[in-house]
């Protein structure tokens, strides 16, 4: 998998927005893209237990889908209940194309480099 | 039986809400809590409740953290607020929360620095804070008063020979009371015993007698009823009241209400209780705090002893016996007082020169004992000294740490390397490694904060300073939590910085080599080699103090006192309380009075010696190292002066017949009292020895006169029948030996006496048989206190031993730390010069000569930090004088010998690695 490469930011000025993609960010993204317009909050979290079979942590879901918004990956936009329901405004979240193009671009590195090879046994 | 909080739910909610309030965004938050209810509520099922509380918190926690500090979710913030200084913060605080959770799992990793470094942080920390403790209870702490640096204290300065302190007598405290005009009040206290309830169940108490201002001076509010009205200090013996300290109020009344305008009786008369006063109200000393007060006109009643002097007390300007208390007038300042006070004083030497001439008056601040009289300032000293100790120590282990943390940068060399190789600056490498050393000193200095509240329960009494200051209020309030946290912090800077600049330094060059002896730019042993010096210099200068006390305490156990202390039992014997057999009887004159008194004592006298294990018994007016002094001056004649008498200040004691064979004291010359010294007979007196060769050096003191000095010209004479040995009677032991008479007890019948009784052994008689046989003669006194002399005795050297047992346990704490800070260094130098040791074996080096140059290698900072050590302690030396008897602070003995163990243990701890380093294989090593 893509390991997220911890670069120390140089000293305290000059931030270099780092444009890559960390491997849980990614997961996250998938997880958006997959719930469509139910990619609310909690909805996420879920979405991601359940497919990768762990407890996730909701706060570092949610700081994810934050520092996603700062990179221009996702937008996200207080939606108020549906008529007839009642209840708060949900934080709901959408891709942009950037995202977009990078699980895209990811997609087809990861198919490539799976390309012809055996299936791994589990250990 | 527990039933559920009412109030359990409301305050889980208010903690909820307290949380969410973390969330900087109102939108943000309800829908945060929205979601992680829901969430808690799923994982409660799976989870068990309390982890999923546990949970809700920590995420709630975290979410905010990276909200507020994690500048993450800019871009949906609405407002054009400047986004570089507050993006800077939120990188800051961001790394910095990188680093403490990298520096945890690092702890947690490698154990082995954390399970050493932990319990030494934690126990200086803790050793430090409850010191402070005591310093702050002692000396930093205000009065609990309204404006307490309006508070002063006054002090009679005697200006004859060396500067003294003294009290005042109560014309004195009048006419200053009257004449001041920078002070706005004065108020007059003294300390008194006496003892509340009837009979049997008498309890002794401490009390204070205070003219009827004082409440009002000090500002006390009384937690129920009032304070002393003004008419109630007015005329002598007229107003029976009381005002109960607060302790005694729930020990006796529970707290009752109703004890207000209740009848207490206290020195067995009827009391009138109007008014309990809180339980801080100051003592003015750090005695205990007084059971009750009572005003200075009933001083008759609850001051038997003094009963002698009648209303003589109040008109009589020679007798010093009242502390007073003063408020400055507004707009005054103490300087000024001082001034205007001296020349009051000056203003009474000249009217009433007898008693007045030769005494000033200091005036100082109330509470404060820096600016009290020597023996209250010996307890600042004492406190000082404990505060230095500590912080000898408190060095000596960030020393210690800071070689643990230096050892592991070493170790650290590469990781440092790939951080700078992939772009971390030094400064940034600085603030993980500061980051690593202050998360350890906090989590140190959190559990030395804890030890530090049970050491503070725990050591005033072993120490001996409940006995020597049971006044002394020793609590952890903000100043001490905050000195021990500020302590934390500064340890984790002292021994953070040195390692974190040496581990930084050297940078990417490192990445691809592990760090090792080779390379040349490495200060890392010649720091730790100066760290190593400097503990030992600092355990030096402990242990030498240690030393000195402990010779100190040797020497004054081998004091001669001129009598035998072991196996004498004392008790107070009062018999002015009711009950006696001449009580409700007519009138009786002073003769008669004084014959029923002498008739009681000689009935307890013979119970006493029917008692089994009763070897001999006697009675005398003041027992030895109890508080009490009794002096007055006496006149002789002068050889070389026949026309008026010359007059000297002496100690005197009221002693029985077989006082001087009880207590073993020696006549050298005459006879001890007997029978024949009766009233009516010639008044007779013995003298000690030091007296006999200062009035009549070279000739016989028997058949000499002495007058017993008046304000109102000479009593009758006194026939010397007896010179007596010089002996240590008081409490303090540098008090060379004074001159000193006895009266027989036949001629003064006093109303209180002390019962003196010599076992034949230490354990009989029994307390128990000792009260018993008084309360058989005399039922209704009160039944009395017995102690062994010997115990008094021990008090007296008190803080002698206090000292010498908190210089011994630090000294040791310190040698412990000290060699441990040597084994590792020596060692770890061994491991890196595996490579050097190798080659010198391979050329033809003995093991003899390995094992010379590693140990010389390793003693040679004991060496350097024993001379060291040895300047500091003769430098500290004479800070010590006042505390040391029968040694120098020079004492060369002391000096050599811990000159010598130091030494000793550095080699000891030098030579087992040295033996690991002859085991050296050059072929290994070399591949090495």
């Amino acid at each position: 998998l893509i390991s997220k490469l911890v670069v120390p930011s140089a000293e305290e000025d000059g931030p270099v927005e780092q444009e890559v993609l960390g491997g849980f960010e990614h997961q996250v993204l998938l997880a958006v893209l997959r719930l469509g317009s139910e990619a609310y909050s909690l909805p996420i979290v879920l979405e991601l237990e359940e497919r990768t079979g762990r407890r996730m942590s909701p706060s570092k879901v949610y700081v994810t889908l934050r520092r996603l918004e700062d990179k221009g990956m996702v937008t996200s936009r207080f939606v108020p209940p549906p008529a007839g329901e009642g209840g708060r405004d949900r934080r709901m979240f959408a891709l942009e194309p950037a995202a977009l193009d990078m699980l895209r671009e990811s997609k087809r590195l990861f198919t490539g480099l799976w390309d012809g090879l055996p299936v791994l046994d589990e250990p | 039986m527990r039933r559920p909080s009412p109030g359990r739910r409301p305050a889980a909610g208010r903690l909820r809400a307290f949380l969410l309030r973390w969330i900087p965004d109102v939108r943000d938050r309800e829908d945060i809590a929205a979601d992680l209810e829901e969430l808690r509520a799923r994982r409660a099922r799976s989870l068990g409740p309390l982890r999923a509380w546990a949970g809700y918190g920590w995420e709630l926690l975290r979410y905010g953290w990276a909200l507020r500090f994690g500048g993450i979710g800019r871009r949906s913030r609405r407002a054009g607020r400047s986004r570089g200084r507050d993006a800077r913060a939120g990188r800051l605080a961001e790394s910095v929360w990188q680093d403490l959770r990298f520096a945890l799992r690092g702890f947690v990793r490698a154990p082995g620095i954390g399970l050493v470094a932990l319990p030494t942080i934690a126990l200086t920390v803790g050793a430090t804070t409850a010191i402070f403790s005591f310093l702050d209870a002692l000396v930093l702490r205000p009065l609990p008063v309204p404006a307490p640096d309006r508070l002063v204290a006054l002090w009679h300065i005697g200006t004859d020979g060396p500067r003294s302190y003294s009290t005042f007598s109560y014309p004195d405290f009048l006419e200053l009371r009257e004449a001041s005009t920078q002070l706005a009040s004065l108020a007059a206290f003294a300390s008194i015993e006496a003892r509340i309830g009837e009979g049997l169940a008498a309890e002794p108490v401490e009390g204070q007698i205070v003219s009827g201002d004082f409440f009002d001076l000090l500002g006390v509010e009384p937690v129920l009823g009032r304070g002393f009205l003004p008419e109630e200090d007015r005329t002598p013996g007229t107003h029976a009241v009381v005002v109960l300290g607060e302790e005694l109020w729930e020990r006796a009344f529970a707290r009752d209400p109703g004890v207000l305008g209740a009848t207490v009786v206290l020195a067995g008369r009827p009391f009138t209780v109007v008014g309990v006063a809180p339980r801080d109200t100051p003592s003015g000393d750090l005695e205990a705090a007084p059971d009750f007060w009572v005003p200075l006109m009933m001083h008759a009643i609850v001051m038997p002893g003094f009963r002698a002097f009648g209303t003589e007390l109040f008109g009589n300007r020679g007798t010093h016996w009242l502390s007073l208390l003063g408020r400055l007038a507004p707009g005054t300042e103490q300087a000024a007082a001082e001034a205007e006070l001296r020349a009051l004083a000056a203003a009474q030497a000249e009217a009433s020169p007898d008693t007045n001439a030769g005494w000033s008056i200091a005036v100082a601040r109330a509470g404060d004992p820096r600016d009290g009289p020597p023996s209250s300032r010996s307890l600042v000293r004492l406190a000082a000294l404990l505060v230095g100790v500590v912080g000898m120590v408190f060095l000596i282990a960030c020393a210690n740490v800071a070689n643990l943390l230096l050892a592991r940068a070493s170790a650290r060399g590469q990781e440092m390397g790939v951080r700078t190789a992939i772009g971390a600056g030094r400064a940034r490498l600085v603030r993980q490694l500061l980051t690593e050393a202050l998360a350890l000193a906090a989590l140190g200095g959190a559990a030395g904060v804890l030890l530090a509240t049970w050491l503070m329960a725990l050591l005033p009494s072993r120490l001996g300073l409940t006995a020597t200051l049971p006044g002394l209020d020793v609590r952890l309030d903000g100043r001490v939590l905050g000195f021990g946290l500020g302590l934390s912090l500064l340890t984790g800077a002292l021994f953070g910085v040195a390692p974190a600049l040496q581990a930084s330094a050297g940078g990417a060059a490192r990445a691809g080599h592990h760090s090792d002896a080779s390379s040349g730019a490495d200060r890392t042993p010649r720091l730790r080699a100066l760290l190593v010096s400097v503990q030992v210099a600092l355990s030096l200068v402990l242990l030498v103090g240690a030393g000195l006390m402990l010779r100190t305490l040797g020497n004054l156990a081998s004091v001669p006192l001129g009598f035998e202390t072991a196996g004498v039992r004392v008790a107070q014997v009062d018999v002015s309380e009711p009950g006696m057999p001449w009580q409700g009887l007519a009138p009786v004159t002073e003769d008669e009075l004084g014959a029923a008194r002498l008739d009681v004592y000689g009935r307890i006298l013979d119970q006493i010696r029917q008692v089994p294990g009763a070897e001999a018994a006697s009675l005398a007016l003041v027992s030895p190292f109890s508080s009490m002094r009794m002096a007055n001056d006496v006149l002789w004649e002068a050889p070389d002066s026949t026309a008026s008498l010359s007059r000297t200040n002496v100690d005197m004691n009221v002693v029985g017949d077989d006082w001087f064979r009880t207590m073993k004291v020696p006549l050298v010359l005459g006879r001890p009292f007997t029978d024949q010294d009766r009233g009516g007979a010639p008044d007779v007196a013995i003298v000690n020895e030091a007296l006999a060769a200062r009035l009549w050096p070279g000739e016989s003191a028997v058949g000499k006169r002495l007058w017993s000095w008046r304000p109102d010209g000479p009593d009758q004479p006194l026939d010397v029948v007896g010179v007596a040995a010089n002996g240590r009677y008081y409490r303090s032991w540098q008090t060379a030996d004074r001159p000193f008479v006895f009266l027989p007890l036949a001629q003064n019948p006093m109303a209180s006496m002390t019962l003196h009784v010599r076992g034949v052994t230490p354990a009989v008689p029994t307390a128990e048989s000792i009260r018993a046989a008084v309360l058989e003669v005399a039922p209704d006194v009160p039944a009395p206190r017995v102690h062994l002399l010997s115990d008094a005795r021990a008090e007296t050297i008190g803080l002698q031993r206090s000292t010498a047992r908190l210089l011994g346990l630090f000294g040791a704490l310190a040698l412990t730390i000290a060699a441990i800070g040597i084994y590792g260094v020596v060692s770890f130098s061994v491991s890196r010069r595996t490579r050097e040791i190798g080659l010198r074996v391979a050329l033809g080096a003995r093991p003899l000569d390995v094992r010379r140059f590693v140990i010389v290698g390793g003693a040679l900072p004991v060496v350097v930090g024993t001379a060291l050590g040895c300047v500091i302690a003769l430098g500290l030396g004479r800070f010590a004088v006042g505390l040391l008897y029968g040694v120098g602070p020079r004492d060369p003995l002391t000096f050599g010998s811990v000159a010598a163990l130091l030494v000793g243990i550095g080699l000891l701890a030098s030579y087992l690695p040295a033996r690991r380093a002859t085991r050296v294989s050059p072929l290994e090593a070399l591949r090495h």
